[in-house]
C-alpha cells in the first residue's frame, strides 16, 4: 500500500508541498532582511590605556613602562548596545589576551609589543584598534665594586683620572647611558638616621651623559670649571636606559686630587651640638664658622670662614707637619669652640677628626615692665599684657606658652619682637578677660635655643577677680551666710 | 526484456545488494595490508662546524688564525654520508669529502663559505656560512704591578694599576680587573688608580675579552702595600 501511494502520488503530494511553502514564503515579511542603509549603524571602537581607573589618569595610546607596572586597558565601543555587535576581545601581539571590554593586567615581557582591541559583527566583519606598548626594566648600575673607591686621595687630574663600573640593561633589548658627574661639596648633610652623605649646592665641575661604563677625566686648561689639586671632590653616576627609565641605585664616591711633593692639606668637617642647627641656619645674621690652623708651635698658619651652610671644608696647600685647628662661632658665643691635632703628609689631605660646636647653655628669662625694667619674679598680677624678655647668644628662641597646662600654641594674644642682633626676644601675653579668675593661674613659657636647651619657668598669676560675695535673700541663706562669714 | 526483469526488483532488495557490496569493498579496504615503506633518503639539514685544538663545538665557526682547523659537514638524517658527495666551495670549487682542512694562516678566499651537498639521484643542498678567523687578545709584559712588587702608602692611597693587550682585529677591547676577591669592571680603561688596600699581601689579575668574546687571562700578580704613611705619623 506504502509503495503504491509512493509510486503513484509523490509528484501530486511535492507539488502541493511547493505550492504551500511559496504562498506562506509571499505571506511572510523578509524585505526587513534586506539590506537597508539608512537602518544600517556605524560602529566605532576606541582602545586607550592607563594606570588606572581613576578619573584623572592619564590615558595614552602608546607608552613605555616597566614589567612591573600594572596597566589599565580600556575598550570603548559606539553605539554600546550589545545588539550592534557580536563579540570583542583584546590580543597582545597577535595572542589572546582578555575576553573584558575594560581590564587591569600586567606586561611583564621587555620588548615591544601590540595591544589590539577587536570587535566583531553580526556580519562577520571586524574593526580593531591596537596600542603600541615597550616594555623595559630599568637599567642596573651596581653601587658597589667601583673605581675609584671612596675617599681615594692622589688623583692626578692632568695624569687623568679613570672613573669605572658595572651596569647594564637587565634586558638586554636597549642602550645604557650614564650620566656622570662631579662637584666639590659644601658639607655633609645628615638624615634623620644621623647617616651622614655629602652634598653640595654648586654647580658640577663635569656633567657629561655617556654611552661606556667607565670613563676618564683629563686636565683641560682651556675649561673654566676644572679640577684643581688638592682639593675634595664627590662624583655621582646614574644610569638611563633610550626609553628614559632611570636606574634605582646610583654610584656615589668622594676623592681627593694630588698635591705637589712637599705640599699636603686638611679636611675639617665641623658639627653642631644640635644637628637641626645646621638645617635652620639659613641666614647670615648668625655669623659665620671661623677656621683657624696653627703650626705645631700655635703660630697662626692661615684662617678661614665658613658660612653656616657649610660644614665641610679642604684647607690646603699646607707644608707637611703637625697642625691645631680650631672652630668657633664668634657672633655665637654660647657654643665653645673646639679644638682637634692633625697631622698633613705630603700629597695627601688629611682628615681631620670632626670638630663639634656645643652650645649647652639655655636661655635666660626675665620679666619687663612697661616702663622697660627687667625682674625675675614668680608670682605676676593679672594684667592686660604680659612681657617676658628671652636672651640667648647661641642662635633663634623659640618659646611654647601654657596656661593651667594648656599649650597657647597659635594663640592670638601673643606677640613677639626681636631684637636686632637676634640675641634676644621680648615676647608680649595678652590675656584675654575670660582667663580672669578668682584662684592662682599658672602661665609657664618653655624656651628654646637653637641647641634645643630648654627654660622652662612657671609663673603664678594672683587671682584677678573677687570672690563672689553670698546672697542674703532668703532666711536658710542668711543661716549659710553667717556659716560662711565663720569662716572668714 | 532484461531492463523489465531488473525494473521488477524491488527497491529494498536493490538497497540491500548495495549495502553488501559496499560493506565487502570496505572491509576489503581494511584488510588490505599497506607495503612497508622505503626508507625516505631525503637530507633535511646540512651543518657545518669548525674544529680547532680539539675545540669541537658544533655551534661554533669561529676559527684562530695561527693553527690548523677542519670543517665538518654534518647532516640530518645521519647515515647517508656515505651515499653523498660533499662539495665545498667558494665562489669555485675549494674541495671535497665531508670535511675540509683549513691550513694555518690560510688566506680569506681560501676558506669556503659553501658546501654542497649531492645524492646519486641528482638531488642536492646547498648550505651557506660564514667562518670566522679570528686572533684572541693577548696581554703583554707590560703591566704593573709586577709580581712581587713592594707598594708603599695607607688605605687612602690610590694604587696604579696597568696592563696592555693587544688585538689584530679589535682597537678596543675590554677588560675586567681582579684584585683581591672583587671583579671590576673597567671598559676599554688600561690604567686605572685604587686605593682601600690593606697593608699586607695582594693578588691582581686582568681579563681581557674582544667583540668575538675571545678572552686572554692575566698571570696572577701577587703584590705588597706597606703602610709607611701611617708610620711617619
Amino acid at each position: 500500500m506504502k509503495k503504491r501511494l509512493l509510486g503513484k502520488n509523490t509528484p501530486f503530494i511535492l507539488v502541493a508541498v511547493l505550492t504551500i511553502a511559496l504562498s506562506l514564503c509571499g505571506c511572510s515579511d523578509s524585505d526587513q532582511y534586506l539590506y537597508d542603509d539608512e537602518d544600517s549603524v556605524v560602529l566605532q571602537i576606541h582602545a586607550e590605556m592607563a594606570t588606572s581607573y581613576e578619573i584623572d589618569s592619564v590615558r595614552v595610546r602608546e607608552d613605555t613602562v616597566s614589567s612591573k607596572d600594572t596597566l589599565v586597558f580600556i575598550g570603548e565601543i559606539s553605539p554600546s548596545r550589545q545588539a550592534h555587535y557580536r563579540e570583542y576581545y583584546w590580543t597582545l601581539d597577535g595572542k589572546d589576551f582578555s575576553n573584558d571590554m575594560n581590564f587591569r593586567k600586567p606586561v611583564v615581557k621587555p620588548g615591544y609589543h601590540e595591544i589590539c582591541f577587536v570587535v566583531m559583527d553580526y556580519y562577520g566583519d571586524s574593526l580593531r584598534d591596537t596600542l603600541q606598548l615597550w616594555v623595559t626594566n630599568p637599567p642596573i648600575i651596581e653601587p658597589q665594586g667601583f673605581i675609584p673607591a671612596v675617599g681615594s686621595q692622589g688623583l692626578s687630574p692632568k695624569e687623568g683620572i679613570s672613573f669605572a663600573w658595572h651596569g647594564y640593561d637587565p634586558d638586554s633589548i636597549s642602550k645604557v647611558y650614564y650620566r656622570l658627574e662631579i662637584r666639590e661639596p659644601k658639607g655633609l648633610a645628615y638624615t634623620y638616621d644621623l647617616h651622614r652623605e655629602l652634598y653640595t649646592s654648586s654647580n658640577p665641575i663635569l656633567d657629561t651623559l655617556i654611552e661606556t661604563p667607565y670613563f676618564t677625566y683629563w686636565d683641560n686648561p682651556k675649561s673654566y670649571h676644572r679640577l684643581e689639586n688638592l682639593k675634595f671632590y664627590t662624583w655621582e653616576v646614574r644610569a638611563v636606559n633610550e626609553f628614559g627609565l632611570e636606574s634605582d641605585s646610583l654610584i656615589q664616591g668622594a676623592f681627593f686630587t694630588k698635591g705637589n711633593r712637599n705640599e699636603g692639606g686638611i679636611q675639617a668637617f665641623i658639627r653642631f651640638s644640635n644637628e637641626s642647627l645646621y638645617d635652620r641656619y639659613y641666614s647670615s645674621y648668625n655669623g659665620r664658622i671661623r677656621l683657624d690652623i696653627l703650626d705645631s708651635l700655635s703660630n697662626p698658619v692661615t684662617e678661614r670662614e665658613l658660612g653656616l651652610d657649610s660644614n665641610q671644608t679642604v684647607v690646603s696647600p699646607l707644608k707637611p707637619g703637625r697642625y691645631k685647628l680650631i672652630a668657633s662661632l664668634p657672633k655665637l658665643t654660647d657654643f665653645n669652640p673646639d679644638t682637634v691635632d692633625v697631622v698633613v703628609l705630603p700629597r695627601e689631605i688629611a682628615i681631620a677628626d670632626t670638630l663639634r660646636l656645643s652650645d649647652t647653655i639655655p636661655p635666660s628669662s626675665r620679666i619687663l615692665t612697661p616702663e622697660g625694667l627687667l625682674f625675675d619674679a614668680d608670682t605676676l598680677d593679672f594684667g592686660d599684657t604680659l612681657r617676658f624678655y628671652f636672651e640667648d647668644h647661641g642662635g633663634d628662641l623659640r618659646q611654647d606658652v601654657f596656661w593651667n597646662g594648656q599649650d597657647l600654641r597659635g594663640f592670638d594674644y601673643r606677640n613677639t619682637v626681636y631684637n636686632s642682633d637676634h640675641t634676644a626676644d621680648t615676647v608680649f601675653i595678652t590675656l584675654p578677660k575670660s582667663y580672669k579668675s578668682w584662684t592662682h593661674q599658672l602661665l609657664t613659657i618653655n624656651a628654646y635655643d637653637y641647641s634645643g636647651n630648654l627654660n622652662s619657668k612657671t609663673y603664678v598669676i594672683k587671682p584677678s577677680l573677687k570672690m563672689p560675695e553670698p546672697e542674703t535673700s532668703s532666711s536658710s541663706t542668711n543661716s549659710s551666710s553667717s556659716t560662711g562669714g565663720n569662716d572668714e | 526484456m532484461d531492463f523489465c526483469i531488473r525494473h521488477r526488483v524491488p527497491v529494498f532488495k536493490q538497497v540491500r545488494l548495495l549495502s553488501v557490496v559496499a560493506v565487502a569493498f570496505l572491509l576489503g579496504a581494511c584488510l588490505d595490508i599497506p607495503d612497508t615503506p622505503e626508507p625516505k633518503n631525503t637530507v633535511s639539514h646540512v651543518t657545518v662546524y669548525a674544529v680547532q685544538k680539539g675545540d669541537n663545538d658544533s655551534a661554533s665557526l669561529k676559527i684562530h688564525p695561527e693553527s690548523s682547523a677542519t670543517l665538518k659537514a654534518t647532516i640530518y638524517p645521519k647515515g647517508l654520508e656515505d651515499d653523498l658527495d660533499f662539495a665545498w666551495y667558494r665562489d669555485s670549487l675549494l674541495g671535497t669529502g665531508a670535511t675540509f682542512r683549513i691550513p694555518a694562516y690560510a688566506e680569506e678566499d681560501s676558506i669556503p663559505n659553501r658546501i654542497v651537498v649531492k645524492d646519486g639521484e641528482g638531488n642536492s643542498v646547498s648550505v651557506d656560512f660564514n667562518v670566522t678567523v679570528n686572533s684572541p687578545p693577548a696581554f703583554t709584559e707590560d703591566f704593573s704591578p709586577m709580581q712581587g712588587d713592594t707598594l708603599y702608602g695607607s688605605t687612602r692611597t690610590s694604587f696604579t694599576f696597568c696592563w696592555k693587550a693587544y688585538d689584530s682585529e679589535d682597537a678596543t677591547l675590554d677588560y675586567i680587573l681582579e684584585l683581591d676577591s672583587t671583579h671590576y669592571h673597567v671598559g676599554a680603561l688600561e690604567k686605572i688608580q685604587q686605593s682601600g688596600l690593606q697593608p699586607g699581601a695582594h693578588i691582581f689579575r686582568v681579563i681581557v675579552k674582544d667583540s668575538e668574546s675571545d678572552t686572554d687571562t692575566m698571570p696572577l700578580v701577587k703584590f705588597y702595600v706597606i703602610d709607611t704613611l701611617e708610620a711617619k705619623k
